[in-house]
């Protein structure tokens, strides 16, 4: 009788996804409040991540009467093409579209996910950076908030935005240009 | 603030249907189908993963046989802008054995779209799965049968080795004796001993 060979060891890493949110309304809502911030978690290959308002169809849930019940979806893969843990991203909004690193995804469409991606919806932005690691079986997600939207980093920024000016002034009224040492 | 959502599909939307038959060469004496809803017609959300395997809080479809795994593959809807319909990949979720699709292998995790007719072979099982189209966006229908013969034959993908069945009414195809006796009128009444 053939013993069972287990696909993965105690010590072998485990693909990590660091996801990191943003809204713009996050200092004063309680969207992440259902959310394991700072924290590790673990979950199986074989099961779909679902971010969305329902805490029960969901993995993870946002505390937002706007966001649709189900969201989105993430899902693992491999090809044989690469030893890693891959993953897609499905749109499971009926009401919207899912940008992905500015790619639109309409209900029930998906693609590969980069990389690195950021990915955005109503008005969030999630930016996911996957991290190879060996296990193939299980993954681990870690979650933060950003202080600053990541479009703005990744040169993503809503047109129309006017550059910020290093005056050191809250309004950004600059109308008259002054030297450098004069006391504003 | 209430919004009128808008509904994407209405009563009399035709659902996709997804046929899936089943056949496994041990099936007429073992109990493997009992947890299959054999004859009827069932509905799912296109939001959820249709999972087959052996464990039945696990999956959506389970199969009462030990050497199936716990979970064995999944089907996933899904859509592409190209075109209106609700198209399904398949994605191999056990880590003991490969999933053919057409005669191509998917290891574990791998994954490919589902054809529109699709033999799909895992253990020794054999699943002819047939998708129908429909208009609804939401959801999707599943009906499953088992055949009584096994649907590789008919795709001509059988097994290399197996000989071709002669129309000679003998039962062990032990057609050797047969060929000594030259041709024969075909109202002469073969006796062969």
């Amino acid at each position: 009788r053939k013993s069972f060979q287990t696909m993965e060891t105690e010590e072998d890493l485990l693909t990590l996804l660091h996801i990191k949110f943003y809204h713009p309304q996050q200092h004063c809502k309680g969207f992440y409040g259902l959310l394991p911030l700072g924290t590790r978690s673990r979950h199986s290959a074989d099961d779909p991540l679902r971010l969305g308002r329902d805490a029960q169809a969901c993995t993870y849930s946002l505390a937002d009467p706007k966001v649709s019940r189900k969201q989105l979806a993430l899902n693992a893969y491999r090809t044989p093409k690469s030893p890693d843990m891959l993953f897609s991203i499905q749109n499971l909004s009926q009401r919207g579209q899912l940008s992905v690193n500015g790619s639109s995804l309409g209900y029930l469409e998906r693609m590969d996910l980069p990389d690195k991606a950021l990915i955005r919806f109503l008005e969030y932005e999630m930016l996911i950076v996957r991290e190879s690691g060996e296990a193939k079986t299980s993954f681990e997600v870690d979650m933060e908030v950003l202080t600053v939207p990541p479009s703005r980093e990744t040169c993503t920024c809503v047109p129309g935005r006017a550059p910020v000016m290093d005056t050191g002034m809250v309004d950004q009224n600059t109308a008259w240009p002054e030297e450098t040492e004069e006391t504003l």
